[in-house]
């Protein structure tokens, strides 16, 4: 009787070394660093607006939440594109798979400090996780966090109406979301998954 | 000879590599990105004609986006020469007589002509947008000129943070970090630490009306500052530390002097006209810049109106309403008696309910210190009096004080609106220093 060959590390080595392939030790150092500094944040902060002449109030939970989102962004990259590329089914599915771990371990640990501005959190990381991996599919994984951040930027600029309230594109700011706000998030989230994880990996 | 000229080999020019390098890949792809959302602010900034006449606040706008273009240009620039690195480019080009420099300020030169397309883009919508019978002043190009070295010093941080680091955080963390830098200064400067504004990339809480322009003794040292940095940072690229150093050291004590010695404010009042065009009706007169002679009528129908209703209460109502920056005196400072500043540059003339509220508040004596909320809130229910006065409806209860008293005799209410103004001046006192 053959022996059976030893595996060349341990299963656990194997999902530590997998883990890190993805990033996840520096996607998960990211959210967690976020959500602690949190902590320390206040609820609503009053930010530098150029087209608002009322005062206008943006949720640091939702900056926050596309910050973790960049965290989430960092693991949209393989670290091999030729083995997964053997099995395309279940390439998807780890990838959705482990975007949404993430996404919601972020906002999960996003709405922690500001948990009556869950569906704050909740909007703003889907619709710039959404958003990053639309541009991952199409410029690269490198380049996935400049769109949401290129977009929260832009509107604490000149997100605000004059009379403080928020414009239709700047709808990840709001303080409390309406529901057609999250669901359009989710429908990104929805979107950018299925477009970026049906692509062809890229290291 | 032409077939001689033929085979000699084309040399290739900076601008035509620097295109192909622009219109390819991460320049491509961030390019693309900034242009679209620049033109969705600015062409946000600029709607339903919020931008005042002239180009300083179109140019402003425009000048304004590189505040969010700049931190992701700077994050791009880390990932454009991180994937040159990663791909061998940077090796290769390293073996070359050049050396790695030239291909590393040729990545800082192709994300900046992107970024600056962006900006430019952004620019022209603001221009396209607002009402540009306004004034033009060479003064106001300082603005533009500032945004694009900004953004150009931006690409060149970048492009060097990318050749010290392999890290993937490393570009959205300095993109961060330049948009934190952008806000932060402007929430310490909240405390009335106002040498921390020298430090602001650009100041964004300044409007600019038809009476403004960029004040040069600000807004000089802050370019030659920003060029100092982008010439440092090019510097140690090309491998010359000590010069870049000095570069450094000397846009430092640029900035510095400037803190220490000028006291400029990021906008002063335009040169007033000798002769600002007047209209004059009941012994009133209304004088506008030469730019807003279509406020005017506007203007003096509101004067008229306001002497109508209020001159049994309010015996010293000014005979000349001048346009903010007609005068020599500051807003907001006592002017001479009888003349009272009006600054109705912001507000259309069909909207005559505005013209109104500006024209009741400008009515009263100038406030000793206009940025006390105490003392403004006194000043506000004197105009709110004019308004009950002229009939207007007004946002009140039933019973309120004001409405009880606009029902009383003249002389009750002109003791009361004496009284109120000054206690609203008394007010001052607990505000000694008065800055916003």
């Amino acid at each position: 009787m053959t022996p059976r060959p030893r595996p060349l590390l341990p299963v656990w080595r194997q999902v530590v070394v997998v883990a890190r392939g993805w990033d996840l030790h520096l996607a998960m150092a990211v959210i967690t660093a976020v959500a602690a500094l949190g902590l320390l944040a206040p609820d609503l902060v009053v930010l530098p607006t150029l087209t608002s002449r009322a005062v206008a109030l943006t949720p640091t939970g939702a900056m926050a939440a596309v910050a973790a989102s960049i965290g989430v962004l960092l693991t949209a990259r393989e670290p091999l594109d030729v083995i997964p590329s053997t099995s395309p089914r279940r390439l998807v599915l780890w990838r959705c798979g482990r975007v949404l771990t993430l996404t919601a371990f972020a906002v999960a640990a996003v709405s922690l400090p500001w948990p009556h501005l869950f569906a704050a959190c909740l909007t703003a990381a889907t619709a710039a996780v959404g958003e990053g991996l639309l541009l991952a599919r199409a410029a690269g994984p490198a380049l996935a966090w400049t769109l949401p951040v290129l977009h929260v930027t832009a509107a604490t600029f000149f997100g605000y109406q004059r009379d403080g309230t928020l414009r239709p594109w700047a709808w990840l700011l709001s303080v409390h979301p309406d529901p057609t706000h999250t669901l359009a998030s989710l429908a990104l989230l929805g979107t950018g998954l299925v477009v970026w994880a049906t692509g062809p990996p890229r290291v | 000879m032409s077939s001689a000229r033929a085979r000699r080999p084309r040399r290739l020019q900076l601008p035509y590599v620097a295109a192909v390098e622009a219109t390819r890949g991460v320049p491509l792809y961030a390019g693309i990105l900034m242009v679209a959302v620049s033109v969705l602010a600015a062409g946000s900034a600029g709607s339903a004609g919020s931008l005042s006449p002239g180009w300083a606040a179109p140019l402003s706008t425009g000048a304004a986006t590189a505040t969010f273009l700049a931190p992701v240009a700077a994050g791009a620039s880390v990932v454009h020469v991180q994937a040159r690195r990663r791909k061998g480019w940077l090796d290769a080009a390293a073996s070359t007589p050049r050396g790695a420099s030239g291909a590393v300020c040729l990545s800082a030169v192709s994300l900046s002509v992107v970024t600056v397309a962006a900006l430019t883009v952004g620019t022209l919508v603001a221009v396209v947008r607002a009402d540009l019978a306004g004034p033009f002043t060479a003064a106001m190009l300082l603005l533009p000129a500032t945004a694009v070295l900004m953004c150009a010093a931006a690409v060149l941080l970048g492009v060097w943070t990318g050749t010290l680091t392999r890290s993937r955080l490393a570009g959205p963390v300095l993109s961060i970090a330049l948009y934190g830098s952008a806000t932060a200064s402007l929430y310490s400067r909240i405390d009335g630490r106002s040498w921390l504004l020298w430090l602001e990339p650009y100041p964004l809480d300044f409007s600019y009306s038809l009476a403004l322009e960029p004040d040069p003794g600000y807004w000089l040292p802050k370019l030659a500052a920003l060029g100092a940095v982008a010439l440092a940072v090019l510097l140690v690229l090309d491998h010359r530390r000590a010069l870049g150093v000095l570069a450094a050291v000397a846009g430092g004590a640029v900035l510095l002097a400037a803190a220490t010695t000028l006291q400029p404010d990021v906008v002063r009042l335009r040169t007033p006209p000798t002769d600002p065009p007047c209209l004059d009706q009941s012994g009133v007169r209304v004088c506008t810049w030469p730019e807003a002679t279509h406020l005017a009528p506007a203007i003096l129908a509101a004067a008229v109106t306001v002497r109508k209703h209020n001159e049994d209460v309010l015996p010293d109502l000014p005979s000349t309403y001048n346009q903010l920056g007609l005068q020599p005196e500051q807003p907001g400072q006592p002017g001479p008696v009888g003349a009272a500043t009006v600054d109705v540059l912001t507000v259309d003339d069909s909207d005559s309910t505005s013209v109104l509220a500006e024209v009741r508040a400008a009515s009263l004596p100038p406030s000793r210190c206009p940025y006390e909320p105490a003392s403004a809130d006194l000043r506000g229910d004197v105009v709110e009096l004019m308004a009950v006065r002229a009939g207007e409806p007004v946002l009140r209860e039933p019973g309120d004080e004001i409405e009880v008293l606009a029902q009383q005799s003249d002389v009750v209410q002109a003791r009361w609106v004496q009284d109120t103004l000054e206690e609203a001046d008394a007010a001052c006192a607990a505000r000694p220093a008065d800055a916003p």
